[in-house]
């Protein structure tokens, strides 16, 4: 096997795209395998047409195809992006069984999650990574390197002490005015607040907000949960596009990748084709995991390096309604951007040992059709008042540390080479879930932001797409854990990339914080073998 | 040469001072130039204009506007008032640069931002610039920043409208002068409207918490409903009482522009300050 081969990244999602910026940085290089799933072509299309103009000019019939539907939103259905379930569409190879009780799909788009990931970009602190064999601060050099390929919308905030910027942001998203008047009254009362373990600042966004508006950034057309049909929403596709577009990475899409093994010389990646069903084998000097961490636990689970039966360790979420006495502006009318315009991290050891992060929506159109749908009758009853009523709820969108959520089992059957996911339940969860609504109802009902604890829902394990930990990394890894970068014990040329590798999932955003893991872990693993 | 209206005013006035600082010669087009000033001569909104109040003069920055006006003068004086202006200009090869406003968008429900959004147009077709900066704010301020800042060293009581958290652009005084003589200096070509503010709005609530809290008090806020004040403000101006804030102002501040409008604009390369003490205690 010669040496001189590209290294192989599995998968074309966040943390495959940055490991292949790493590794392309240290002058290696890369050759991408990826399923590779892709829009279908009308929706493509219309997604096209609505790009080439500005959105006061889009056709009805492009908006009501690229749309999600209300079933599409609920707790247990899964996010769309223009209209499709691209994001979780099954591509055929792997015999998956979901238990109903679990929210975690595979994804085998190009772009895997980050195609409808909530674009938040708040790091990691040392408060976070109890456990963690490293330090948030070695995360840093990869969170700089992620800031220099996404875009950053955020603003310098009281936040900033807590959660550094890392470098400065290209410019702010604007809040709606609903926005604007919730973080202003969360600020007016800041040292109460601070003193009850709130912080809470402006929301950081891997958003594009150049001028002119449409054509280098956001226009606050307010399609944001749909998808971007601008593309300023970042996805990890556009890397992967554009990194395969300059000629710099090789990139084989149509393969399901189903195993990987080590020889001295290098590593064997196995795969499907999913054109004929062929067989296809890869030979590489040093292979690295990103398919996302449900696709990389069953590899590693195939390729024997971890048992049968594994846990992934879920960040679980939490959809809590609030009630908003204050100005709501024209909300769902007025333009405006449709992601988290604000986030609060409650840190209150009396509430629980690890901080809650909470992500506020406070612009939703689609409010009023969903209840409608749910509540048929209540809602003819309330007529006109029904928009009145939805444009003071607030919906926050809160996730637990993985130790206070439930978990989710990968079962592994050999014989039939099959795989199932069934939820793990974890009996303190709901006692934790109750004694932050306490909290929160405590703190900032007074405030005139309600929790609305008897709407709330708690998502099923995986149903908020944060999860991961099924190999932890450890110091000393045995059978089941991988080393600091990301090599399952006993192995010298494999690196587990994405949240596979965390050690346990912190509550907030887990997408940047994976990427810097997996720019830190190839930028290293590229120095050991210099080329 | 540089001629600029208004130059009496806050905005027009800070202008015609920076550019003279810099080294551009400007002449003040106002409606009582004292006697004895060579660099000043009179001109009028609404009245024809003087065959020699062009002489030697290539670029207009039009910063007046009458405040006075109501109903349909609004529009006869500052829109059709400002035509022999630009078109005196234009006969010359000269060219307006506009000192507009973000109340000026399309949908606009202020009559003052109608007015300078149709002036705006006039300007554009005639191959003008137009700026529109947010709420000024400076060292010595007029307009509305500079009445609350000194209503606020007076008393820490303000009266806002309904809870004084619209959405509200801030420019700094000195540096829209500057981008004012940047723009002279390069005769750039604009397409359109120009937004000249900091990129992250505030509210006038957090600007008056900042005026308070820089002059060392606490701010108390009394919200008062926006048809309450509406009320008010109209009656007074029927009544044809002089006061500092009008009711077509309450009308820009309740209904802002949209921020697919403000995304839309073109930038300058100037980058626009937060509201921040050090820029209006002299």
């Amino acid at each position: 096997m010669s040496d001189s081969g590209p290294s192989v990244v599995i998968g074309a999602g966040p943390t495959a795209a940055a490991a292949a910026k790493a590794l392309l940085a240290a002058g290696q290089r890369v050759l991408v395998l990826d399923t590779g799933l892709s829009l279908e072509p009308e929706r493509e299309a219309a997604r096209r047409r609505m790009a080439a103009t500005t959105p006061e000019n889009w056709q009805p019939s492009d908006i009501s195809l690229t749309r999600f539907t209300a079933a599409g939103t609920s707790v247990r259905g899964y996010k769309r992006l223009f209209g499709s379930d691209l994001t979780f569409r099954d591509d055929g190879v792997l015999e998956l069984s979901v238990d109903p009780g679990v929210g975690a799909r595979p994804s085998y788009a190009l772009g895997g999650l980050s195609n409808v990931w909530g674009s938040g970009l708040l790091r990691y602190t040392d408060r976070d990574l109890g456990g963690w064999p490293i330090a948030a601060s070695e995360l840093d050099d990869g969170y700089r390197a992620v800031l220099d390929f996404v875009p950053y919308a955020g603003e310098q905030d009281e936040f900033a002490e807590r959660y550094p910027l890392m470098r400065a942001p290209d410019g702010p998203l604007i809040r709606t005015q609903a926005g604007e008047a919730v973080l202003s009254r969360l600020r007016r009362h800041r040292p109460a607040l601070a003193a009850a373990g709130y912080h809470f600042g402006a929301s950081r966004l891997a958003v594009r907000v150049g001028h002119p508006a449409p054509a280098n950034g956001c226009v606050y057309c307010g399609h944001c949960l749909d998808g971007c049909p601008y593309g300023h929403i970042y996805s990890a596709a556009q890397t992967i596009e554009e990194l395969r577009g300059e000629g710099l990475i090789e990139y084989r899409s149509g393969l399901h990748v189903d195993r990987v093994s080590e020889a001295d010389d290098g590593v064997l990646v196995e795969a499907t084709a999913l054109a004929d069903g062929a067989p296809v084998s890869i030979r590489s000097p040093r292979a690295f995991l990103g398919a996302g961490v449900i696709s990389t636990t069953i590899i590693l689970q195939r390729s024997g390096l971890l048992p049968a039966r594994a846990e992934i360790a879920d960040s679980q979420a939490l959809y809590l309604p609030f009630a908003w006495i204050g100005r709501t502006g024209e909300t769902g009318r007025e333009p405006g951007h449709t992601l988290a315009q604000t986030s609060i991290v409650l840190d209150d050891p009396a509430v629980c040992a690890n901080p809650i992060h909470i992500t506020l929506y406070t612009y939703n159109d689609g409010l009023s059709e969903r209840a409608r749908e749910a509540r048929p009758r209540l809602s003819s009853l309330l007529g006109p008042a029904l928009d009145s009523i939805t444009r003071h709820l607030v919906v926050g969108i809160c996730f637990f540390h993985s130790d206070d959520s439930d978990h989710v089992a990968t079962s592994w059957e050999k014989d039939s080479d099959s795989v199932r996911l069934e939820p793990v339940p974890n009996a303190a969860t709901a006692a934790t879930v109750r004694r932050f609504q306490r909290a929160l109802l405590r703190s900032l009902g007074p405030i005139g932001l309600i929790p609305l604890a008897p709407l709330s829902e708690i998502a099923p394990p995986g149903g908020g797409y944060h999860y991961g930990a099924s190999i932890p990394m450890s110091e000393s890894p045995v059978f089941g854990q991988c080393d600091t970068l990301g090599r399952p014990s006993a192995t010298r040329r494999i690196h587990v990339v994405d949240g596979s590798c965390f050690p346990s999932v912190p509550g907030g955003a887990i997408t940047f914080s994976a990427m810097a893991n997996s720019h830190r872990i190839a930028t290293t693993a590229a120095r050991e073998d210099p080329r | 040469m540089i001629g600029v209206t208004g130059a009496n005013g806050y905005v027009g006035g800070r202008i015609i001072a920076h550019l003279r600082a810099s080294g551009i010669d400007a002449v003040a087009l106002v409606r009582r130039p004292p006697g004895n000033d060579a660099l000043a001569r009179r001109y009028e909104l609404g009245e024809p204009l003087e065959r020699s109040l062009l002489d030697g003069i290539e670029t207009v920055v039009h910063a007046a506007y009458d405040a006075s006006a109501q109903g349909r003068d609004v529009h006869a004086r500052n829109v059709t008032g400002s035509l022999p202006l630009l078109e005196g200009l234009r006969e010359r090869g000269g060219r307006v640069l506009m000192i507009s406003s973000l109340s000026a968008f399309a949908g606009t429900r202020s009559q003052y931002g109608r007015a300078k959004l149709e002036l705006e147009r006039a300007v554009l077709e005639r191959d003008g610039i137009v700026l529109r900066p947010g709420l000024v704010f400076g060292a010595g301020a007029g307009g509305l920043f500079g009445a609350m800042v000194r209503a606020l060293s007076r008393r820490a009581l303000v009266p806002v409208i309904a809870g004084g958290t619209q959405r509200l652009f801030v420019t700094h005084d000195e540096h829209l002068s500057e981008l004012v003589a940047a723009l002279l200096r390069g005769r750039a070509d604009a397409v359109g409207p120009i937004f000249a503010a900091h990129e992250a709005p505030t509210t006038l609530r957090a600007i008056a918490e900042q005026i308070a809290r820089a002059g060392g008090h606490r701010l108390v806020v009394i919200s008062l409903p926006a048809a309450l004040v509406s009320l008010g403000l109209r009656s007074a101006e029927i009544a044809g009482i002089p006061l500092p804030f009008r009711s077509d102002s309450l009308r820009s501040l309740s209904h802002p522009i949209g921020l697919d409008q403000v995304s839309s604009l073109a930038r300058s390369a100037i980058a626009f300050p937060a509201l921040a003490p050090e820029l209006w205690l002299s």
